[in-house]
């Protein structure tokens, strides 16, 4: 597609980077250079309600948001595939069609079975 | 011109980012380098007119895939101090495994053979020729096979999580649907005689 | 581009692939019976897996003609070959399924056990039948997801789980290793089919060749992984140990063979040209594994371990086979699996009989008076143990003998008698094992299952062994026919 091509296509794409970019330091910066800043060791601490910080915020996540999250990236690839089928459905025809539903019946299996065992239901 | 500056940029910012994923000293960082970095390389596979593979990168490594790994980070509770342990003790071995690759890689790209006459020199195609029809109409037609395999692997994918991961908890209620529409008038009455 | 026409054609020949199909369905079938039935219905599932792999069987048997038959636009290939290797995954599948069938009662998800099993089984089908790295690298991912799994299975036993995490981040890593090797190859003759890239290499100047053989290098390595070929051994010994002992059977013969029937067709096919190079490193490959397998294992007490080491060993075996790089060399191969494949199932099925109140009896001490309990028993490890040495008239014998002569042949002689060397080493560990049976007290209290089926399988897999020792040409024959498709 060429040079030309890409600076007319995705200038406006840069340019709303850059605006963003700068958008997310301006403030920042901003701060920075404009308020007055006196730290000490008791503004800088950490707040908890008042009383002294005992703990790491960090706490470990529940083993069911990485499946939610796994479950999540199968079927998005899923629908990744969809996109460059949709787009020459009308050349491969019937053919095409068919390998689809195919590849679509065997993740529906693998749907039937989250949904079976229960991996959609959070409690 | 253009395309060699914003090469450049995307490869020099993809290598930094990946560089800050080894060297960043929480987790988190590294994970925000990484999604740094695919961004870049999604701009460069935007410079190799592959706007389809970009597009994707961004939408299922960026959309997807890293937010599993932050989820994974964080269910792990890692402990930082731990990993540094034993740094230096596999350092050398590490390090002359790196030197020995980058030496191979080294040569192998300057051999020549990937700007010699015989390869197939890449151009830039007309506007009118759409990415992502030429990958659907290769995918879905030659390599079929693979892409029914694929959703085998998908499938496989699927079930090894849930097996490995998915836990029924004793103390949750759940509700029987067909047992409740089953149940006779038996079950839960009983005449009691008078 | 421009070589799809519209309409696409239906691919031809397509009932070659009804071998896969059928455990393709059956695999999600079996999955979705398990959701439905009643618990104690719930071991129906292993018989269906069963009978799936001796309809995939019968089928392969008959789509299988003299000539090789491709399909899917050249994608997959069926030929003598594919066949005979893929009957062996299918006989290590039903023995893995029947060792399992004890052994996994008390687990929860038995259907999906065994519906994994059936996917890695049709990983490694997809495999030997690749014509090029696309089908082959999808056969290996749906190989590896797989069997990654079943190792993990038992996910309340840390070491089932740290054994599962081990071998999925090293496996991955030497996918990743695969898949840049076949990007170099790719970059350097711009194909993925095999017989292509052979074409390409032959006709290619110096200035692809620095590039070819770090690809080359890539491909031969992330194989190695798979096969667990040392230097790359490391995660064998904590897989198999931490595995479920069916896992670790199934894992230790299926993959195997997968990985050396695609080892063979990727060398023969692909790089004729760089035989000189591919040689040298497998010869060191094969010196370290020999080394490393034999002598490591001396030092387990568990047996399970003790035969990861044992497997390192014979896969520097197996390797010599594709040193030799001639008919005889990839012919002993196949004897070498076939063989390895009776012996290893015997040892797991009689490993798994040792699992008795509350222990695992994986350690060498609770063999030891093995003898006066079950005299049966103790004579078929016995057999084992000795073939697994290499001990004459025995099949194990043969295995040995037709790859060092193979070797021997291609004119490598002293990798031959390193090889010799080395195995005279490792008898001494399997023949520990038997003096552990028959010269040693009993120390914890025998309680034997009489599953009918573990013993027809001891009493199958000890017979076989000891015809063919004595009688090794039948097979033989067999082998150097399966060859027709690939030399």
């Amino acid at each position: 597609m060429g040079a030309s091509y890409l600076a007319n296509e995705y200038a406006p794409i840069f340019v709303f980077i850059l605006i963003a970019l700068g958008m997310g330091a301006a403030p920042l910066v901003l701060t920075m250079l404009v308020a007055e800043q006196n730290p000490d060791d008791e503004k800088l601490s950490a707040y908890e309600c008042g009383f002294e910080a005992f703990e790491d915020a960090r706490m470990p996540f529940d083993v069911r948001f990485y499946l939610v999250a796994i479950l999540f990236v199968i079927f998005d690839l899923e629908t990744a595939f969809l996109f460059p089928w949709a787009v020459v459905l009308d050349q491969i025809g019937i053919f095409g069609f068919i390998e689809m539903m195919l590849f679509l019946v065997i993740l529906l299996v693998g749907y039937i079975y989250a949904w079976k065992k229960g991996a959609l239901q959070w409690e | 011109m253009l395309e060699t500056v914003f090469f450049y940029l995307f490869g020099g910012l993809a290598v930094l980012a990946g560089m800050g994923v080894v060297l960043a000293h929480n987790t988190m960082h590294s994970v925000m380098f990484l999604i740094f970095c695919f961004f870049n390389a999604a701009g460069l596979f935007f410079l190799l007119d592959a706007e389809f593979i970009g597009i994707i990168l961004i939408l299922i490594y960026v959309g997807a895939v890293m937010v599993l790994f932050m989820f994974v980070i964080m269910m792990l509770d890692v402990n930082r101090a731990k990993l540094r342990e034993g740094f230096l003790q596999y350092l050398p071995m590490g390090g002359i495994i790196a030197v020995i690759l980058l030496v191979e890689l080294i040569a192998s790209a300057s051999s020549g053979v990937f700007v010699s006459d015989e390869m197939v020199q890449a151009v830039h195609l007309g506007q009118e020729v759409n990415n992502t029809v030429e990958i659907g109409k290769e995918l879905y037609t030659k390599y079929l096979l693979g892409f029914e395999v694929a959703a085998i692997i998908l499938l496989v994918a699927l079930v090894g999580a849930i097996v490995l991961t998915l836990r029924e908890r004793k103390d949750a209620k759940y509700q029987n649907i067909s047992a409740q529409v089953n149940t006779r008038k038996e079950d839960r009455l009983r005449k009691v005689k008078m | 581009m421009a070589n799809v026409t519209f309409p696409f054609p239906f691919p031809a020949n397509m009932e070659i692939l009804l071998p896969e199909i059928i455990i393709a369905v059956m695999a999600m079938v079996i999955l979705l019976f398990d959701l439905f039935v009643s618990k104690e219905k719930k071991q129906i599932s292993a018989w269906l897996a069963i009978a799936t792999c001796i309809a995939a069987a019968i089928t392969t048997v008959n789509v299988t003609g003299s000539e090789s038959m491709m399909t899917f636009y050249g994608f997959f290939v069926q030929d003598y070959f594919a066949a005979f290797t893929k009957l062996l995954m299918l006989a290590a599948t039903v023995f893995g399924i029947i060792l399992s069938l004890d052994y996994m009662k008390e687990e929860t998800n038995i259907g999906e056990y065994y519906a994994l099993m059936l996917f890695a089984l049709l990983g490694m089908m997809l495999m030997v039948s690749a014509t090029n790295f696309i089908t082959m690298y999808l056969g290996v991912e749906l190989m590896a997801l797989s069997v990654y799994v079943l190792v993990g299975y038992q996910r309340d036993v840390l070491r089932s789980s740290e054994a599962a995490l081990k071998y999925f981040i090293l496996g991955s890593l030497s996918s990743g290793m695969l898949l840049y090797g076949i990007s170099f190859l790719y970059g350097t003759t711009g194909n993925f089919d095999f017989n292509l890239i052979g074409e390409a290499l032959a006709n290619s100047g110096d200035s692809a060749r620095t590039a070819t053989l770090v690809g080359m290098l890539f491909v031969l390595a992330g194989m190695a992984f798979k096969v667990s070929v040392a230097p790359f051994h490391m995660w064998t010994p904590d897989a198999y140990e931490g595995a479920p002992t069916p896992v670790t059977a199934f894992m230790s013969v299926g993959p195997k063979v997968a990985g050396f029937a695609i080892l063979m067709r990727i060398l023969v096919d692909a790089m004729p040209a760089l035989e000189h190079d591919y040689v040298t490193v497998l010869l060191w490959m094969a010196v370290l594994s020999l080394a490393v397998g034999n002598i490591a294992a001396i030092a387990q007490r568990n047996i399970k371990r003790m035969m990861a080491y044992s497997t390192i060993g014979h896969v520097g075996f197996v390797l010599l086979g594709l040193i030799a790089a001639s008919p005889e060399g990839y012919a002993a191969i196949l004897i070498y699996m076939t063989i390895y494949l009776f012996m290893t199932m015997g040892t797991f099925a009689i490993i798994i009989l040792m699992r008795r109140d509350g222990i695992q009896g994986e350690l060498l001490d609770d063999f030891a008076g093995m003898s006066k309990v079950r005299p049966g028993y103790a004579l078929a490890m016995g057999l084992m143990m000795f073939s697994l040495a290499g001990i004459p008239f025995l099949g194990g014998f043969w295995a040995k003998f037709a790859v060092i002569a193979a070797v021997i042949d291609a004119g490598h002689l002293y990798l031959g008698l390193a090889a010799i060397m080395f195995s005279a080493i490792g008898a001494f560990y399997y023949i520990r094992v038997v003096k552990y049976i028959y010269f040693d007290e009993e120390r914890v209290a025998f309680n034997f299952s009489d599953n009918v089926l573990m013993k027809a399988t001891v009493a199958l897999t000890s017979i076989i062994i000891v015809v063919i020792g004595v009688y090794p040409d039948p097979v033989m024959d067999v082998c150097r026919m399966a060859l027709a498709g690939l030399v």
